[in-house]
């Protein structure tokens, strides 16, 4: 799926990603873990080619990112979106039908219904004709998960799903991720929060600017390992 | 001039036709391509862009050549100018706007006063719908269509790269190509414009009827069609008033439109200021009427009491 080598970032001399070289399997659910400042944004952002990279090589689905780029759906952290734009929100999921649409084709029928479709599985049916800043934060990550199943995409990358949302969404938004998976897309996650991410996760990637480990969720989940990653976070840990 | 006999001009004279004709066109491509501009964030840019031709223009002239080439290129590059000095520098985008049209600017009231051509500054700066020729109104016709059937044709690309960019970009869509297409579109609606607003007030038409409609719905077709609305409204008005009472055209097109906006802003259903002013005063009304009800019934009930005491 994503095949990624010596990878290696910098913002002017600071080296956000180091040396990151790894590959990752069909079907799974990839977290994406590490203290605050550790490249995990970064690590995403520059799969999807949006940042310049000082050196190496990624590869999906064996072949260079800019010609898969409709194979793939990226949920951003939302700050970028114009809340008070004029769109509601079933015609928010319909951008997602736009990648596959390409120039100079308008969506029909087709487009329309799998929008309304994406829209019922995140449980958002009743809200279709809002406009999107009239929803909970937790309602806009759901409307913008429902655009990227709207994308028919074979990997999903989504970076910090669950900040600032409610037990419900985030509960929902796991749920799909999961038939994703069981559908045999690989599913991509940059989360903050270690106390979900056995459970949530079938593998994880520890990052703290190089790749610390990475494995299945539970080698992964091991006291030395995340000692590494967040020791300078958690200065007492030094002191026991 | 009544407005009848303003109709009866109309029928009767080429010249008040072709300027009929020029300020409907104008008011709709202002109109719809000014939703984008203000939906994008860019009336600061759209004005830069617009002053910024007036040098192309009076190069034009020096050249004798169509004045369509040389507002293009002087928009074009202003456009890139601003781009180029916030990327490479510590700048910020509106001092680096500032200093590109300025600039443009004032070397273009240098060329236009050298270039002897019949061209008035005044003119070009205020627009006078009196004086449309022809030629004008075939060139305003041209680029409408051009910037019309452009909107249309990628309207989903502009759609995505306006409301969500980071997707649009993820998805590959070049959303810097675009940023500067619509710059070119722009300048070509200002070349369009030059006779109806003329290029100092061009940013009001492109800003003022979108705002309205903006503040209108929450449909981005209905926000077009609208600020279509609006701005032919406003440059009707403007031909009117020029024609009747030999009034500055552009003047009187940016005072129309400014109306209409003033009237929405206060006054729109369910969010004029006015409105939301009146439905503040109705809930505080209702709390207080809800706060004295328990007190009313109480003494109602001791009524009651009162009455059942007494045999």
């Amino acid at each position: 799926m994503i095949s990624i080598q010596d990878l290696t970032v910098s913002y002017g001399n600071y080296k956000a990603l180091d040396g990151i070289t790894l590959s990752t399997g069909k079907g799974r659910l990839v977290g994406v873990i590490g203290p605050n400042g550790s490249g995990k944004s970064t690590f995403i952002k520059s799969i999807m080619g949006l940042i310049p990279r000082d050196q190496g090589h990624i590869r999906i689905f064996d072949k260079p990112v800019r010609k898969v780029r409709k194979r793939i759906a990226y949920v951003p952290q939302h700050t970028g979106v114009d809340w008070d734009f004029p769109i509601n929100v079933v015609n928010t999921v319909l951008l997602g039908t736009y990648p596959r649409l390409g120039y100079f084709r308008w969506p029909g029928r087709k487009e329309k219904a799998l929008a309304a479709a994406c829209l019922e599985e995140v449980g958002l049916k009743p809200y279709a004709k809002r406009q999107i800043g009239a929803l909970s934060g937790g309602q806009q990550q759901r409307v913008f998960l429902a655009r990227a199943l709207a994308q028919q995409a074979d990997l999903f990358l989504l970076d910090e799903p669950f900040v600032g949302i409610d037990v419900g969404s985030e509960a929902t938004i796991i749920e799909v991720l999961k038939r994703l998976r069981d559908e045999g897309k690989t599913v991509l996650i940059v989360h903050h929060d270690l106390s979900r991410a056995a459970e949530y996760f079938d593998d994880l990637i520890l990052l703290n600017k190089k790749l610390l480990a990475y494995g299945t969720a539970e080698e992964v989940i091991e006291p030395d390992q995340l000692f590494q990653a967040y020791e300078s976070q958690l200065p007492f840990l030094n002191a026991s | 001039m009544t407005v009848l006999e303003f109709i009866n001009d109309i029928i009767q004279y080429d010249f008040v036709r072709k300027g009929l004709f020029a300020s409907i066109m104008v008011g709709v491509i202002c109109g719809v391509l000014g939703c984008f501009i203000v939906l994008r964030g860019l009336a600061l840019m759209g004005d830069a862009v617009s002053h910024a031709i007036v040098p192309g223009v009076a190069i034009s002239f020096i050249l004798s050549i169509n004045i369509f080439y040389g507002a293009v290129a002087a928009g074009t590059l202003a456009a890139l100018g601003i781009g180029y000095v916030k990327q490479n520098s510590r700048i910020k985008l509106d001092s680096s706007i500032g200093i590109v049209f300025t600039a443009f600017l004032a070397l273009g009231v240098l060329l236009i006063r050298h270039a002897k051509s019949g061209l008035k500054l005044d003119n070009l700066m205020f627009g006078s719908l009196t004086s449309v020729q022809s030629s004008d109104m075939w060139l305003t016709l041209g680029i409408g269509t051009v910037v019309l059937l452009t909107l249309l044709l990628f309207y989903k690309e502009l759609v995505v790269s306006t409301f969500d960019p980071i997707m649009a970009a993820a998805y590959g869509l070049p959303t810097g190509l675009i940023h500067y297409a619509l710059m070119v579109l722009l300048t070509l609606v200002t070349v369009a414009s030059m006779q109806t607003v003329g290029v100092i007030l061009v940013v009001s038409l492109l800003i003022m009827p979108a705002s309205t409609a903006y503040l209108l719905t929450n449909r981005l077709s209905i926000m077009m069609l609208l600020s279509a609305t609006f701005g032919v409204i406003s440059t009707l008005v403007g031909l009117y008033y020029s024609f009747s009472y030999d009034l500055q055209s552009g003047a009187v097109i940016v005072l129309a439109a400014f109306t209409l906006f003033v009237l929405v802003f206060f006054l729109a259903p369910g969010r004029g200021v006015l409105w939301l002013a009146v439905g503040k005063l109705m809930r505080s009304s209702q709390t207080r009427a809800s706060q004295t009800r328990p007190s009313t019934q109480h003494a109602a009930a001791k009524l009651i009491n009162h009455g059942d005491q007494s045999p």
